[in-house]
């Protein structure tokens, strides 16, 4: 997400207050203004934190039913669009953690079972039914190599790297996101950075020729 | 530079975001050190990689699908109605308060302020410069008012006339005071100002005021000589996306013996029912950097709950 002028950014704030308001009141056209809004921003971090369009469009679904849930108690403490990233960090970090304890449920024997026949079918039918598969997502071997990279970091590095390396959020804005100091943020991006280039060592002459 | 220094500039070196001579020492130090060499050498990698990245797309047919899930949710005929019901029960509370508070305003019940004044001198400094920016006695353009307070301070009892009263504005001030870590934090914790604007604010005057009082801050700054649009600048960015910052202090000082300005933001705890202005920001950031690169002048943060 690039960094807009500050002009633009009070204006789409101020328009989204005035969303917020109409939604809070049960103008549910308001909440559907809001999801195009900030639909693009948000499955981008769904899809840096679940490595596939299957995933990241269910969680992208998720985030905004939470958000609707939620928007009664959202008092403009930040801007939506700060207070909507952290339920879609929130949700995100449910999900890896929901399929981290299913994976870790899994034994050898249950790769040829029920659990991910389901998983197996879910993936199948979500390629189905998404308009983009993977290719029209995120095109080419790089690109596929650094998502990899992406998924295998712990998500204490992953969400920092990715909302200030990707998703482009200031510093600041990461830290008041993730409730750390801004020292904190930067110690986690540095770390994370090592890790990814010690993961894509091996390929790197992808991008250093 | 030792191995220390130079790790803390990796970053902002690999991603050439470094002013000229910070530049040079770095490089100069990863000449003669393998392990730093080597973590620069990822750090540029890792630039690489995720530059080459492009943001994944939503296709139109997964968007429309996805909202009519939506809908599908958040429309069913019983829940909706019980959502609405809910709303209303909101929104009537919050009319039954507004009146209550309206009442309260209207018979004159005193509240309190503060009228020091607002200015600090720095602890062991020779040769501080304050500007006075004590309590006023006008308010600001689009302050709220408040009931007066009598001269001697107490409650009269009576229904006193309406009358503006004094309202904490922010602290300006420039000092050759060389704050570490330690010391900032006994500076803030000391600030009468924290005390002040919890007294004084709530989240909705952070909303109207924020402007006003970056603006405040700004033309008295440049009154001790400093840049006054610069510092503006620097307000906007720490408080871009967050509409409840209330600028409360500012001073123009050292940090490590790096010349610095230190930004103290109120605000409203981040989660809870209190509106007040009981959290407290302080931003500390490097003017010489900021305009080049804002991300990198930050300093330092604290933040008081």
């Amino acid at each position: 997400m690039p960094a807009m002028n500050p002009g633009h950014e009070e204006t789409k704030e101020s328009e989204d207050v005035a969303l917020v308001r109409r939604a809070k009141s049960g103008d549910t056209t308001a909440f559907e203004e809001l999801f195009r809004r900030h639909r693009s921003q948000i499955y981008s971090l769904t899809y840096r934190m679940t490595g596939n369009s299957a995933d990241a469009e269910d969680l992208l679904q998720d985030v905004f039913l939470t958000a609707f849930r939620k928007i009664g108690s959202f008092q403009g403490r930040s801007s939506f669009s700060t207070w909507l990233y952290r339920v879609g960090i929130n949700r995100s970090k449910d999900f890896l953690r929901k399929k981290k304890r299913a994976a870790e449920l899994q034994t050898p024997d249950d790769q040829h079972g029920e659990a991910s026949l389901e998983e197996s079918s879910r993936h199948a039918g979500a390629a189905e039914r998404s308009s983009q598969p993977e290719a029209g997502a995120i095109a080419g071997e790089a690109q596929r190599l650094v998502q990899e990279a992406l998924d295998r970091l712990p998500e204490g590095l992953r969400v920092p790297l990715v909302l200030h390396e990707l998703e482009g959020l200031q510093y600041r804005e990461v830290a008041r996101l993730m409730r750390l100091p801004v020292g904190t943020v930067k110690s986690r991006i540095f770390r994370a950075r090592l890790q990814l280039a010690e993961i894509l060592e091996p390929h790197k002459e992808q991008w250093i020729k | 530079m030792s191995c220390r220094g130079a790790k803390k500039s990796l970053l902002d070196y690999a991603d050439g975001r470094l002013p000229e001579k910070e530049r040079e020492a770095v490089r100069l130090h990863l000449e003669s050190c393998p392990s730093c060499e080597a973590a620069a050498e990822k750090l540029e990698l890792s630039a690489s990689a995720l530059s080459s990245t492009r943001p994944p797309e939503l296709g139109d047919a997964a968007s429309e699908r996805i909202l009519a899930n939506i809908g599908r949710e958040v429309r069913p005929e019983g829940s909706r109605a019980g959502w609405w019901r809910s709303q209303r029960v909101l929104a009537a509370g919050a009319a039954v308060a507004a009146v209550l508070v309206a009442v309260v305003v209207v018979v004159g019940v005193e509240i309190s302020r503060n009228t020091g004044e607002t200015e600090r001198s720095t602890t062991g400094a020779a040769e501080d410069q304050a500007s006075q920016s004590a309590f006023k006695s006008v308010l600001p353009e689009s302050a709220p008012s408040v009931p007066a307070a009598t001269a001697t301070g107490q409650n009269s009892g009576s229904a006193a006339p309406l009358a503006s009263v004094a309202m904490p504005l922010p602290a300006v001030k420039a000092s050759s005071t060389d704050y570490d870590q330690a010391s900032l934090r006994s500076m803030v914790e000391s600030l009468p100002a924290r005390k002040q604007y919890a007294d004084a604010y709530t989240m909705s005057d952070a909303a109207v005021l924020s402007g006003t009082y970056a603006r405040k801050a700004a033309d008295d700054f440049a009154h001790l000589g400093q840049s006054g649009p610069e510092l503006e600048a620097m307000i906007s960015y720490v408080t871009a996306s967050e509409p409840v910052l209330l600028t409360c202090y500012v001073e123009s000082a050292l940090f490590g013996g790096r010349p610095v300005w230190v930004i103290g933001l109120a605000a409203p705890p981040r989660s809870g029912s209190s509106v007040k202005l009981s959290r407290t920001e302080v931003w500390v950031l490097d003017p010489a950097r900021f305009t080049s690169d804002p991300d990198s002048s930050i300093v330092f943060f604290l933040e008081y709950k």
